[in-house]
């Protein structure tokens, strides 16, 4: 508990120097008339907001399965397909894909004015970091190639047997995981009973077994589980401690998401439908089987504590890098330098979701289930500063492409985009159509979440 | 936004005031040797041993069973057969759900009496309880029986308004006391769906799917999928919009505010006890039933745990609350606190729009075997006790949620300590302990309420 108070005291201090660093900003939107309460209805009508940068968090284009088949054909009464690449590596239509939602940034950051058309003089202000595994740092590298195709911009990584603190801060060093805090902040949401998901989640995990084991979902008596093959979705669900990739063991619910993982990746790669679910999944059922991979991500890494320990560095990071170019001086745990106009960092699904958790964020797309971070999927968080007031406000949206749009390589263009969901930030966001937020708001909700023990100040 | 930021200021000073109001409880805490535990050391053995003891509980419940909150003659017209009859009129409490309720009752007497709380001699305990119901006859009739079946023996007086005012503890947007800013509300909810609540059919197709094929009677899956018989509306097609709400629900989510009215009846049908063919005409799994729950719960989960909404609906009764387990911890008459501080028993019964709304203030969850995560059911209570340890003196706040399972209700299955009700051990995030109780220090408690409580949005009527 003494742990507990301190790094809610030291939050506050961080916090404090925060708000601190950040009040050149606020004074410049404060010192000029129009912001009164009075003219905020009408005049938010107008949008007279430049953006002066722009940071995309995002996650890796579509892969090959996690598990290698020789793993995943145990769980199934058919042999699951083959990729392109294999083994959580980026597939040939990823790549395109990537490549394609990057042009899609390219044609929105120019009509913004935020990029030129002169690539390599754009190169000098953008930032480019990917978590160091080979399909997310392909995954910059595509996205670069749409985004910026008359340069060759550097991305930046850790060597690959080291730890960024920014997307694997626990492991880094960075932040320090309470196992015991873990395991009850997990159990503490589930009635202290996870088999109980098994109920609750009972219609998502029959139609993953019919899928799985080749039969009409509703079935009855279900089929008995095929000779040698092992039923994932009768595996004991529990909440032990966690290894280095995941803050909790969910027991069986972890085999059950490898096994239903590759789907959404058969069906965004573009895969014949016959290799889609075996041709027994349609685009509803990837969705409703989604809902099980997302149960996962929402316990393992939006639970509050976890949250906290694992996306703390990412906000702060963030958080800074917005202030840095707001009020032009160089910050320290801030990406970059104060005239970088885009930062794109690129990382897992289990990264996005924490931050959005942290910050309460939510979505929902048609053809995904609710906060899903689907392949290349971004949170977006644009710096604009109003031109009648000087006043810096955060606008937030989750960018994704739609399901068809990955499986049909659609081109992408300022009339036809990706699907665009414009977010509501807790405690910041105003009642307007972007739900913008004015920064010094912005910084004061994440002086609130980020815990400033499982942050560094590192640049 | 100027005045978004005057709104955080007042929390503040707020805050300060019950952490002075507590501070009598800390020092004694504190005070006391052996108590520090180094960071990072895993929790001693004695910790283990749970010398704390219960000294007072607050019960926030919802109601009982009760009749469809639409009269049938409207519910006819979203169902291919007439939706079965309930012993009393819409939206009131039946007559099994006043059992159910003394039943659950019954068992809070057995553990408050176990654990010291209660005494036995009722008479005597009832000068030690504090039972406020919202205006609705339903909630009403919920605490008396409540009451009688925890205190059989005492005539407990149940506070409540009168049916045409508004209760600030449970309406207080109605009561004047929180000001709910429509656009924001609006703004709040659209910003959680994309500005376009439409997706919500794609996201929640095999619901909408299941509860057509329910309301139509036809097997779930049926292709092609019959038309809508004649007369009949199909309440799973009206489009999902979210626009400015009425003094009854913060934002008006239309089309899938008629999903839930035609889907309410079902767990009350189940739970009070009808015979099977009338649960859904028959066709309603266990798993079916907790399936079509899901829509009513994502309707709540809109409407009331959305952070915007939770703050201003639910920032009055959390207010009241934490400063009630304050003033029973200090001893000391509280501004903004219920009942008195040698009150031992306080129960507050409403609906599930306050249970679940409250739970989302301070993103809480629970899961209990049956229902879906976070279903505010029938009789379910949020439970906070309050407990002091015997070692060192320091209080803790201990949070589950309480609530008969769906067969218990539907069978009326008496409860005891052996037999209990289902219990789920809540986290409280930002508080919580890594224990296998959660336990939540009160001083830590009260800065968690402090952040989430907005003090524009609560009173300090006692």
């Amino acid at each position: 508990m003494k742990n507990h108070v301190r790094s809610l005291s030291s939050l506050s201090a961080a916090g404090l120097a925060l708000a601190l660093i950040v009040s050149g900003a606020p004074a410049q939107g404060q010192s000029a008339p129009g912001t009164s309460v009075a003219s905020r209805g009408v005049a938010h009508h107008v949008d007279d907001t430049k953006l002066k940068q722009v940071i995309i968090f995002a996650r890796h284009a579509v892969r090959s399965p996690v598990l290698p088949n020789s793993t995943l054909d145990a769980f199934s009464a058919q042999p699951f397909p083959l990729f392109s690449s294999s083994l959580s590596n980026i597939t040939t239509n990823g790549t395109q894909n990537e490549t394609i939602l990057g042009g899609y940034y390219r044609l929105w950051l120019t009509q913004q004015g935020l990029l030129t058309g002169n690539d390599p003089a754009d190169a000098a202000f953008v930032y480019a970091r990917a978590n160091n595994l080979p399909l997310i740092m392909d995954t910059a590298q595509a996205f670069w190639t749409g985004l910026l195709p008359g340069a060759s911009v550097n991305v930046n990584s850790y060597p690959a047997q080291q730890n960024d603190p920014l997307f694997v801060p626990i492991n880094a060093g960075v932040a320090r995981l309470d196992m015991r805090m873990a395991v009850a902040s997990v159990m503490g949401r589930l009635g202290g009973d996870p088999q109980s998901l098994a109920s609750a989640f009972a219609p998502e995990l029959a139609l993953t077994r019919a899928i799985l084991f080749d039969y009409p979902v509703g079935q009855t008596p279900p089929p008995a589980t095929p000779d040698g093959k092992l039923d994932v979705t009768a595996l004991p669900i529990a909440v032990t401690p966690g290894t280095d990739a995941q803050p909790v063991n969910l027991g069986g619910l972890a085999t059950v998401i490898g096994a239903i993982d590759p789907f959404v990746m058969e069906y965004a790669d573009g895969l014949p439908p016959a290799e889609v679910g075996w041709g027994h999944l349609t685009a509803a059922d990837i969705s409703q089987n989604t809902r099980l991979y997302n149960l996962v991500l929402d316990l393992e890494y939006r639970t509050p504590y976890l949250a906290r320990v694992q996306s703390s560095n990412t906000a702060s990071h963030i958080v800074r890098s917005l202030v840095q170019a707001a009020t032009g001086n160089t910050m320290t745990g801030a990406l970059a330098n104060p005239s970088t106009k885009v930062i794109v960092l690129t990382a897992a699904n289990t990264n996005i979701t924490g931050l959005a958790g942290l910050f309460h964020l939510d979505w929902s797309l048609p053809g995904y289930p609710p906060d899903t971070c689907s392949p290349g999927g971004a949170l977006v968080f644009e710096l604009r500063q109003s031109q009648s007031t000087g006043e810096y406000i955060v606008r937030t949206s989750y960018i994704t492409q739609s399901m068809d749009q990955l499986r049909n390589r659609t081109p992408l263009t300022i009339t036809a985009p990706p699907a665009i969901a414009p977010l509501f930030v807790p405690g910041c966001s105003r009642g307007n159509a972007t739900f913008d937020c004015p920064l010094e708001d912005f910084v004061g909700v994440a002086r609130h979440a980020i815990d400033p023990l499982s942050a560094d100040l590192t640049n | 936004m100027r005045r978004e930021v005057r709104r955080h200021f007042p929390l503040f000073s707020a805050g300060m005031m019950l952490t002075l109001a507590i501070s009598g409880a800390l020092v004694q805490a504190q005070a006391v040797p052996g108590r520090s535990r180094t960071p990072g050391l895993p929790l001693s053995p004695t910790r283990r041993v749970d010398d704390t003891q219960l000294k007072q509980v607050i019960v926030f419940g919802r109601h009982s069973v009760r009749a469809p909150v639409a009269d049938n003659s409207v519910l006819n017209n979203f169902s291919a057969q007439p939706f079965p009859s309930f012993p009393v009129a819409t939206g009131l409490l039946t007559p099994n759900g006043a059992a159910l309720e003394k039943i659950l009752g019954g068992y809070y007497r057995l553990w408050l009496t176990k654990e010291g709380l209660l005494t036995g001699d009722d008479l005597s305990d009832a000068a030690s309880v504090y039972f406020r119901a919202n205006v609705l006859e339903r909630t009403i009739v919920t605490a008396q029986s409540l009451a009688a079946g925890m205190l059989p023996a005492a005539n407990i007086n149940v506070n409540f308004l009168g049916p045409q005012e508004s209760d600030p503890l449970f309406d207080p947007v109605g009561a004047g006391v929180a000001r709910l800013d429509a656009r924001m509300a609006v703004a709040a909810v659209n910003g959680r769906l994309a500005g376009d609540p439409q997706s919500l059919t794609s996201a929640y197709a095999p619901e909408l799917t299941l509860v057509r094929s329910i309301l139509f009677n036809y097997p779930a899956g049926e292709t092609p999928v019959p038309a809508t018989p004649a007369n009949k509306i199909d309440v799973t097609a009206i489009p999902i919009e979210v626009t400015a709400g009425t003094s009854g629900a913060p934002v008006d989510i239309a089309g899938l505010s008629a999903v839930f009215g035609a889907i309410d009846p079902f767990i009350m049908e189940y739970a009070e006890g009808l015979p099977s063919a009338e649960v859904g005409w028959g066709q309603l799994s266990a798993v079916g039933l907790s399936q079509t729950a899901r829509l009513y719960n994502l309707g709540i989960d809109l409407e009331y745990r959305t952070p915007y909404l939770a703050q201003v609906q639910s920032s009055n009764v959390a207010s009241h609350i934490v400063r009630s387990m304050v003033q029973a911890a200090t001893g000391n008459t509280m501004t903004g606190a219920l009942g008195n501080p040698s009150t031992k028993v306080v129960v507050l019964i409403a609906s599930d729009v306050n249970v679940c709304g409250f739970a989302g203030l301070l993103h809480i969850d629970w899961l209990v075997q049956g229902y879906p995560p976070d279903y505010c059911a029938p009789g379910g209570d949020m439970v906070f006790e309050l407990r002091q340890s015997q070692r060192t003196g320091e209080y803790m706040v201990r949070a589950s949620y309480v609530v008969q399972t769906l067969d218990q209700l539907h069978n009326k299955t008496a409860l005891t300590l052996a037999a209990p009700p289902a219990i789920a051990p809540l986290f409280i995030p930002g508080c919580s302990v890594g224990n296998a109780t959660f336990d939540c220090p009160l001083a830590d408690f009260v800065k968690v309420a402090r952040h989430a409580i907005d003090p524009l949005s609560a009173d300090l009527t006692n």
